[in-house]
C-alpha cells in the first residue's frame, strides 16, 4: 500500500503490483534461476515458465503463443513493430500513416523512418484528436505500408475505433500497428479475426513491475529485426528473456481479464463522481466531449493558472497526477497531444491527467477534488 | 526557533554553495523546498554541450536533485527559459549592439532570480525566498531598512551583483551563506558528505560556459552582427589610426585584440556608437571622476542618498571608491569620484555603498 497520506491519481503512469503478480514474483525469489534457452533441467524451467506465461497471454488476446513476443515494454515494442515493419516492407512502398496525438514511442519511431527516406502521413483527428476512418482511408495510396494507432490516448482516454480502422488496413493490403497500452483491462481485445496485424502492451501499467512488455505479432508478418544476438522470441528479438517478468506480466493480465467487467463498472462510477465534483471548481474544462473514454483516465485543464504552480502545488499536498510528459531536466514541457487538440500553451500547462486504478475509491477522489479546490482557489487569489 | 516551519524556496544551481545553502535552512527548522531553475539550453545558446558548464545543465539539475533528496525536501525544475531569453539574452545583445559592455548576471539577479522567481512564489503561497549568494541582509540603522550587506569573505563577496533586488523583495529574502568563508562551506559540505563539495566554482557568463561572448554574438544573433560595420579607431589627438572591426567586440579598457601597433600599450577608452568610432588612448586618457547612472534601485529613503559622501563600486572586481551623488532627472542621477578612476564603462553596473552595506546602484550610462 502507499503511505496513507498520498493521494494517488497516476495509475496510467505506473501502479502499484497486483497482490497476485507480488506472490508469484516471491515464489521465483525462493527458486533456482537458470536461463531459459539452456539445455539442463534448470534451464527447461525456466523455458517451461515462459511457454506458460506466453501460452496463457495468447489464449487472453486469441491468438497463438507463437505471436507473442516478450520485449522490455511497449517502447521496444513500438519501435521493433513499425520500424522492423517499415524496413521489411521497403520493397513494396515508402508511405506510412499515424497520428499526431500518438506515443512518443511511436512518434520518434516514426520520425526517425522520415530520416530514412520513408514518407509519414500525421492525421489531426476531430477537434477531440479521433481519427475519422473515412479520413483515413482517404489517406491510403498506392504506396502505404503501415498504418499505427493507439487504441485509447494515454493522456485523454479518447478510444479509436481500432476495429474499424484495422478492418480498413485490412481490406488496403496494408498492414496495422496498434498501441493498446492503455486500452488493455478496459476493452476486450481478440486478435484471431481483426484486422490488426500487432500490438503493444506494457506490464508496468498492469500491475507487473516495469522492464516487460508484449508485441503481439501476427503469423507470417514479416519484421526486420533491430536487436543481434541469440535467436530468442521466434528470432525477432534478440537476448535472454526475462521469464519471471513474463510470468508476472501473464499473471497480471489474467488478472485484468478476468476482472474487466468488475473493474469497469467501478471505474464508471467513480468517473461520474468525480466529474461531478471537479465541475463545480473555478476555472476548470472537463477535456472530455461526447465520444467514448475509458472511464479510468479524465483530463481537465484550468484557464488562466499558472501550471507549473499548479502541480508544484499537489506535490507539495501529497498528491500524484500527470501532466503531458516531463522532460529529462524534469521540468514541464506542455503536452504534445493537447497542443495537437489547439490547446494554447500555458492551458496545455495547467492540465492534468488524473488516472484511476484499481486501488482508487470515492474517499480517495473526494479528498483530491477538496485538495484541488483549495489549491486552484488559492492561486488564482495569490496570482491576482 | 522562529524559522519553524516557515516555508522557504531555495534556489539552487547544482553546485556547493546553493546546496549548502539548503541545509543549513532544513537545520534551522526552514520547511524547503529546492528549486532549479532552467534558464536557457544549448539550443538557444550554442556552445558545446559536453563543455563544463556550471549551470543549468542536467547534470547541475541531478545534483541539486540529489541534495534535496538526501535532505528529505522536495525539488522543482522550473522553466524560466523563455523569461531569460526575452529579458536577459535580448539585454546583453542590445547592450553590445549599443556598444555598451553589459553584466547579465546583475539583469538576471534583478529580474529572473527575484522578480520573477518571487512572483512564482507567490503561486506557490511561499513567502521566503533563499539563495546561495555570499552576501547578507542587515539593517539599515539611520533608515530602519533591509539593505544588502557585504558577505563576511570579502574574496567571495558578491553585494555588487545584488543592488537591483527590489525593497519589497529583500524584506522576503534569506542569505544563509553571508557569515561564512568560502573555505568554511566546502569544509562543512565534505563534513556532510555532500555530493556538491568539490564542485568547481562558476567565473563566466552562464549561457556562454567558453567564455567567448562574440562567438555566442555571431553564432546566436548573426543579424546583429552582421549589421554592425567596421568602423575607425580614432585616437586622443582625434587621428584616424585603424580599422575596428565593428563596436561589439570592443569594451571600454580593453587592450588585447585591437589589432593596433602603436609601440605603446594602448587601451580603448570610449565607444561612440552614434558615429561608430572606437576612441583609444593611454591609460591616463580613460581615466575619468564624472558619469551618469541610470535604471536605479534605491534601498534606502532618497534623503539618506542624494549629496551625502558614499563609495561607489564601479565593476565586479573594483574596490568601492567615495563620491556623491545628485540627482539630474526622474531616470538618470549624477556620480562624481572624489579621485580619478580607470575605465568607467558604460553598461556596467554601479553600486552605491553606505559602509559595507549595498543602498542603491543603477547602469553607467554615460562617462
Amino acid at each position: 500500500m502507499r503511505r496513507s497520506s498520498t493521494i494517488y491519481l497516476d495509475h496510467a503512469s505506473g501502479t502499484n503490483l497486483l497482490p497476485e503478480v507480488k506472490r508469484r514474483i516471491s515464489e521465483w525469489l525462493d527458486s533456482d534461476v537458470a536461463n531459459p534457452s539452456s539445455i539442463h533441467q534448470e534451464g527447461r524451467r525456466s523455458a517451461a515458465d515462459l511457454d506458460e506465461a506466453r501460452t496463457s497471454i495468447a489464449e487472453v488476446l486469441g491468438c497463438k503463443p507463437s505471436e507473442i513476443l516478450f520485449t522490455s515494454g511497449a517502447t521496444e515494442a513500438n519501435n521493433l513493430a513499425i520500424m522492423g515493419t517499415a524496413e521489411a516492407l521497403r520493397d513494396k512502398g515508402l508511405h506510412i500513416i499515424t497520428c499526431v496525438t500518438e506515443h512518443p514511442s511511436v512518434l520518434e519511431s516514426h520520425k526517425t523512418l522520415e530520416k530514412n527516406g520513408f514518407q509519414v502521413t500525421y492525421l489531426k483527428g476531430d477537434k477531440n484528436g479521433d481519427v475519422d476512418p473515412e479520413e483515413f482511408r482517404a489517406s491510403i495510396t498506392d504506396d502505404t505500408i503501415l498504418a499505427s494507432f493507439m487504441w485509447v490516448n494515454n493522456e485523454t482516454g479518447l478510444m479509436h475505433p481500432i476495429e474499424e480502422l484495422a478492418a480498413i488496413a485490412r481490406d488496403r493490403g496494408i498492414r496495422f500497428h496498434c498501441d493498446a497500452v492503455q486500452a488493455f483491462g478496459h476493452i476486450p481485445m481478440q486478435m484471431q479475426n481483426s484486422g490488426i496485424d500487432s500490438l503493444a502492451l506494457s506490464g508496468h501499467k498492469l500491475g507487473a513491475p516495469a522492464g516487460i512488455g508484449v508485441l503481439y505479432l501476427r503469423k507470417g508478418r514479416a519484421i526486420s529485426r533491430k536487436s543481434f544476438g541469440g535467436s530468442q522470441e521466434q528470432n525477432v528479438r534478440a537476448g535472454t528473456q526475462n521469464h519471471i517478468g513474463a510470468a508476472a506480466l501473464a499473471t497480471a493480465i489474467q488478472y485484468h481479464t478476468t476482472h474487466l467487467d468488475v473493474n469497469t463498472k467501478k471505474y464508471v462510477e467513480l468517473s461520474d463522481h468525480i466529474q461531478n465534483q471537479l465541475k463545480t471548481l473555478p476555472g476548470i474544462q472537463i477535456n472530455r466531449q461526447g465520444k467514448q473514454y475509458t472511464p479510468n483516465i479524465l483530463s481537465c485543464s484550468f484557464r488562466h493558472l499558472d501550471g507549473e504552480a499548479l502541480f508544484i502545488r499537489l506535490d507539495m499536498q501529497n498528491i500524484a497526477v500527470s501532466n503531458g510528459a516531463a522532460c529529462s531536466t524534469g521540468s514541464q514541457a506542455p503536452s504534445h497531444v493537447l497542443t495537437a487538440l489547439g490547446f494554447d500553451e500555458n492551458l496545455a500547462q495547467a492540465s492534468l491527467r488524473i488516472s484511476m486504478g484499481i486501488e482508487s475509491s470515492r474517499h480517495e477522489i473526494d479528498d483530491f477534488c477538496g485538495e484541488l479546490k483549495q489549491i486552484v482557489t488559492s492561486i488564482y487569489r495569490d496570482s491576482k | 526557533m522562529a524559522s519553524r516551519g516557515k516555508k522557504v524556496v531555495i534556489a539552487m544551481s547544482g553546485g556547493v554553495d546553493s546546496s549548502l545553502a539548503a541545509r543549513l535552512l532544513v537545520d534551522q527548522g526552514y520547511d524547503v523546498i529546492g528549486v532549479t531553475m532552467k534558464l536557457w539550453g544549448y539550443i538557444d545558446t550554442g556552445g558545446r554541450p559536453t563543455h563544463d558548464s556550471n549551470c543549468c545543465s542536467l547534470d547541475d539539475i541531478n545534483n541539486a536533485k540529489a541534495e534535496c533528496a538526501s535532505l528529505g525536501i522536495p525539488h522543482y525544475t522550473l522553466d524560466m527559459s523563455a523569461e531569460f531569453k526575452e529579458i536577459v539574452i535580448q539585454n546583453f545583445v542590445s547592450e553590445y549592439k549599443a556598444g555598451r559592455t553589459p553584466n547579465p548576471c546583475i539583469i538576471c539577479n534583478t529580474e529572473i532570480k527575484w522578480h520573477a522567481l518571487l512572483n512564482k512564489l507567490d503561486d506557490l503561497g511561499v513567502q521566503y525566498l533563499a539563495t546561495g549568494h555570499y552576501a547578507r541582509k542587515v539593517k539599515h540603522e539611520a533608515s530602519g531598512k533591509w539593505v544588502v550587506g557585504r558577505g563576511k569573505d570579502q574574496a567571495k563577496d558578491q553585494a555588487y551583483v545584488l543592488w537591483g533586488i527590489r525593497p519589497e523583495e529583500l524584506d522576503r529574502t534569506l542569505f544563509p551563506l553571508g557569515d561564512l568563508s568560502k573555505q568554511e562551506v566546502r569544509k562543512q559540505a565534505a563534513k556532510a558528505d555532500m555530493r556538491t563539495a568539490e564542485t568547481p566554482e562558476s567565473m563566466e557568463i552562464c549561457f556562454v560556459p567558453d567564455n567567448d561572448y562574440r562567438r555566442f554574438l555571431s553564432e546566436q544573433y548573426p543579424e546583429v552582427i552582421e549589421a554592425a560595420p567596421k568602423g575607425e579607431f580614432v585616437n586622443s589627438q582625434g587621428e584616424v589610426i585603424g580599422e575596428h572591426q565593428g563596436i561589439h567586440n570592443y569594451t571600454v579598457g580593453q587592450r588585447k585584440g585591437l589589432g593596433l601597433a602603436t609601440g605603446e600599450r594602448i587601451f580603448v577608452n570610449k565607444i561612440d556608437v552614434e558615429s561608430n568610432t572606437v576612441h583609444v588612448g593611454s591609460k591616463a586618457d580613460a581615466e575619468a571622476t564624472n558619469f551618469t547612472v541610470n535604471s536605479c534601485n534605491w534601498l534606502i529613503p532618497e534623503a539618506f542618498i542624494f549629496d551625502q559622501k558614499l563609495d561607489v563600486q564601479i565593476r565586479y572586481n573594483h574596490a568601492a571608491k567615495p563620491a556623491r551623488i545628485s540627482r539630474i532627472s526622474d531616470d538618470e542621477v549624477q556620480v562624481i569620484f572624489e579621485t580619478p578612476e580607470n575605465a568607467i564603462t558604460p553598461g556596467q553596473s554601479a553600486v552605491f555603498f553606505h559602509g559595507d552595506a549595498v543602498v542603491g546602484g543603477g547602469i553607467i550610462n554615460s562617462v
